[in-house]
């Protein structure tokens, strides 16, 4: 096949299916068509996505969408770029698609909704394959807000729950409001180099030692303005404070959603983006320091409020952000490489943490909470393995696949910045604490309720994809899987000691006084209502929110009252009502001033034609 | 001497009195006899010019027969009304003019 048409392929193929199952949703035997027509196109998607694996780099367009010339000029396309980053991240994406669209059909299998959720799926896989193949910000925004909305489908996808519409509401505005600093980060850069939106172009403009453009001339201030904007967009969408609250209230979706889109794609779409759009970032310091700072923060941040959380969900939710965060910091910290890495040894190991959340949910009659399990060891052993060895790549385990891009983002915050390093170790400890924490509250001891003691293993269906997920947990660190998959691995230097003996030691104390403070509990010895509340922060907001809207609503109302409903309305119906009132006192109705106005009119007239006009004539 | 504006002057009188009955009376009868009167004071007017504008020591017979065009179209017109203001008093059972004010608006 020629190189236009694979992409084309590749982001149509869900489009269809999705349109094909909104047409067909409604219909109570179709239902299962829907369901495996959905699969059915994450698994050709799938395949493209590996036949793109070999092919060479490329860049081009798939359709023209806007051709405007004049000042500054506007050409955008959507197009695709296919390098190694695209590539690789389509892997994932497509991967990990399919994988959980596999275990959506048995994890749905008796949701009334069933149709609805693999269209939002698929309308999903569309999106965020048109985020990886952008090859201009026009292209990118677009799908930007389209992930947005199939997020925001998919969290509300039980609706009649009001706590999941809630929380559907508010991922996609909080989110608006990182796309709000992310478009003008765009029109700034779009302004700046006079016109050019592609990534290409840009990259031309700012200058790369051989072509300069607009846009190496600008100053300081305004790339770093643009570098920050855009940071906004991803502040957003990968969930870094301030704007995280959204992503522990996504967890009111299905598991699987949450596995795909709240761990492994979506929220990752901003730390891709980051890369991508590097030459921007890079060309500016304060922006990378922000970002760094930023991300390091949310790390910490993140890590102690999950000490706090006893919903398993929560927990991973968390735990993701805090990951996000190690991500970002990395591309602060000018090691890009390294949270691309990252995010792809994440991708794996957190799909495979949530789906085996969501097998465990599913053993335990949808219980969430984790005081009411235990002792699932011996009723889902499956579960319990994939889930301990994910723990295990998520804590940075030596061997697994985590311990590698760990270890080169704790790498580079030790080459670049003592405190970061210091906070990301800290945060590595607590990683480890709260993870443990989980695993044994949640499969050690015995169990702490009926519906644990009554927990049967997860269907096949369900169980398959978290083996495969937990091979790629421990393998996918190693050379032989990232060479084929075409990772962004950054290069192993020196592999430096002091890192090393840091991570092993923040696994040692995490996890053994994690272990050695819950083993055998049955109810939290701990008690920080600061970590459990989140710090608050939701109630702070809410409060901001009431506030700045009263007074905000208070002067709109004023303003309205005045001049639009005053001045443009009443205004204009009063002056028509009096002078209808006194054109209506003509209409008498009332034979003799009709006559007597007839004289008069008459009288007027022959006063003219007589006295006025004859002398006028001579 | 009798002149011409004296007759112009009872034929103006005739028809200011004809006008202001018209707007000012009640009775719709009565308000077309005050009309009838201002064709009255036209038809004066008409044969005073007639009588003292002379061509050739001979009055103007032009406007005299037009008198009597007029005449009979006021004839005419009387019998039109009155079928007019027989059908409203059918309808209202009132001769009052303030009765007809359906066109109010």
């Amino acid at each position: 096949m020629n190189q236009p048409t694979l992409p084309t392929l590749i982001l149509m193929f869900p489009l269809l299916s999705a349109a094909v199952i909104l047409i067909m949703q409604r219909s109570l035997t179709l239902k299962n068509v829907c369901a495996y027509l959905s699969v059915g196109s994450a698994a050709v998607c799938w395949v493209i996505s590996l036949m793109l694996l070999g092919a060479k780099d490329d860049t081009g367009t798939m359709f023209s969408f806007i051709n405007v010339d004049g000042f500054h000029g506007l050409h955008a396309d959507i197009g695709y770029i296919i390098d190694q980053q695209s590539r690789g991240m389509l892997f994932i994406v497509t991967f990990i698609g399919l994988l959980v669209h596999w275990y959506s059909l048995a994890y749905m299998k008796e949701d009334e909704g069933k149709a609805r959720y693999f269209g939002a799926l698929s309308l999903f896989m569309f999106s965020m394959t048109g985020i990886v193949l952008a090859n201009n910000f026009a292209m990118m925004f677009v799908f930007w807000e389209l992930v947005g909305l199939s997020s925001y489908l998919l969290i509300g996808h039980w609706f009649e729950k009001p706590a999941a519409c809630e929380a559907a509401k508010k991922a996609f505005l909080v989110n608006r409001i990182g796309d709000f600093g992310f478009m003008i980060g765009i029109l700034i850069l779009w302004g700046a180099s006079n016109g050019e939106i592609s990534f290409e172009g840009l990259k031309g403009s700012l200058g790369d030692g051989h072509t300069q453009g607009a846009l190496h001339s600008a100053p300081g201030w305004l790339i770093t303005a643009a570098a920050l904007g855009i940071f906004m967009g991803a502040v957003g969408k990968s969930a870094q404070v301030p704007l995280h609250v959204w992503l522990p209230d996504a967890m009111e979706g299905p598991t699987p959603v949450s596995a795909l889109i709240h761990a492994a794609t979506m929220v990752a779409a901003g730390v891709y983006m980051l890369v991508r759009v590097g030459f921007v970032i890079h060309a500016s310091e304060t922006a990378m320091e922000v970002i760094a700072g930023i991300g390091g923060f949310t790390a910490l941040f993140a890590a102690l409020m999950a000490v706090g959380q006893n919903d398993i969900k929560r927990i991973l939710a968390y735990s993701t952000l805090s990951q996000l965060g190690y991500m970002v910091m990395a591309v602060g910290l000018g090691a890009g490489e390294a949270g691309m890495f990252h995010l792809y040894t994440h991708a794996f190991f957190k799909a495979l943490l949530f789906l085996g959340a969501g097998a465990v949910i599913y053993a335990c009659h949808h219980e969430q909470d984790i005081w009411k399990m235990g002792g699932l060891n011996k009723y889902t052993p499956a579960t319990s393995i994939t889930f301990m060895i994910g723990t295990a790549a998520l804590m940075g385990f030596p061997f697994t696949s985590g311990f590698w891009s760990k270890e080169a983002i704790l790498g580079a915050a030790y080459d670049h910045c003592g405190w970061l390093f210091a906070s990301a170790s800290i945060t590595a400890v607590l990683t480890s604490f709260y993870m443990t924490r989980c695993v044994v509250v949640t499969f050690f001891g015995s169990a702490r309720s009926d519906s644990a003691r009554h927990a049967h293993e997860a269907p096949t269906k369900m169980i398959l994809p978290l083996l495969i997920l937990a091979v790629f947990a421990v393998i996918s660190g190693y050379g032989f899987v990232t060479g084929p998959l075409q990772a962004t691995v950054p290069a192993h230097e020196h592999s430096n000691g002091w890192v090393m003996a840091v991570s092993i030691a923040a696994i040692l104390v995490g996890g053994g006084s994690a272990f050695l403070l819950y083993r055998g509990k049955d109810k939290d010895p701990l008690n920080i209502p600061l970590f459990a509340n989140k710090f608050y922060i939701d109630e702070i907001y809410a409060v901001m929110v009431e506030v700045f809207q009263d007074r905000l609503a208070w002067l709109v109302t004023a303003l309205d009252s005045i001049f639009a409903d005053g001045l443009v309305a009443r205004l204009p119906a009063a002056l028509a009502c009096r002078v209808g009132k006194a054109a209506r006192s003509l209409q008498s109705g009332h034979l003799q001033s009709y006559t007597f106005a007839l004289g008069a009119g008459l009288l007027l007239a022959v006063y003219l034609t007589v006295f006025v006009m004859h002398h006028a004539g001579h | 001497m009798i002149t011409l504006n004296h007759y112009l002057f009872v034929a103006g009188l005739l028809f200011a009195i004809g006008l202001a009955g018209v707007v000012a009376r009640r009775n719709i009868l009565v308000i077309y006899m005050c009309l009838e009167m201002m064709l009255t004071g036209a038809n004066l007017t008409l044969v005073a010019f007639s009588r003292f504008n002379l061509h050739d020591g001979l009055p103007d017979y032009s406007a005299q027969a037009l008198v009597f065009f007029t005449i009979t179209v006021a004839a005419a017109e009387v019998a039109v009304g009155l079928a007019i203001i027989v059908a409203l008093f059918r309808t209202k059972q009132s001769v009052d003019v303030e009765s007809v004010t359906k066109l109010q608006g």
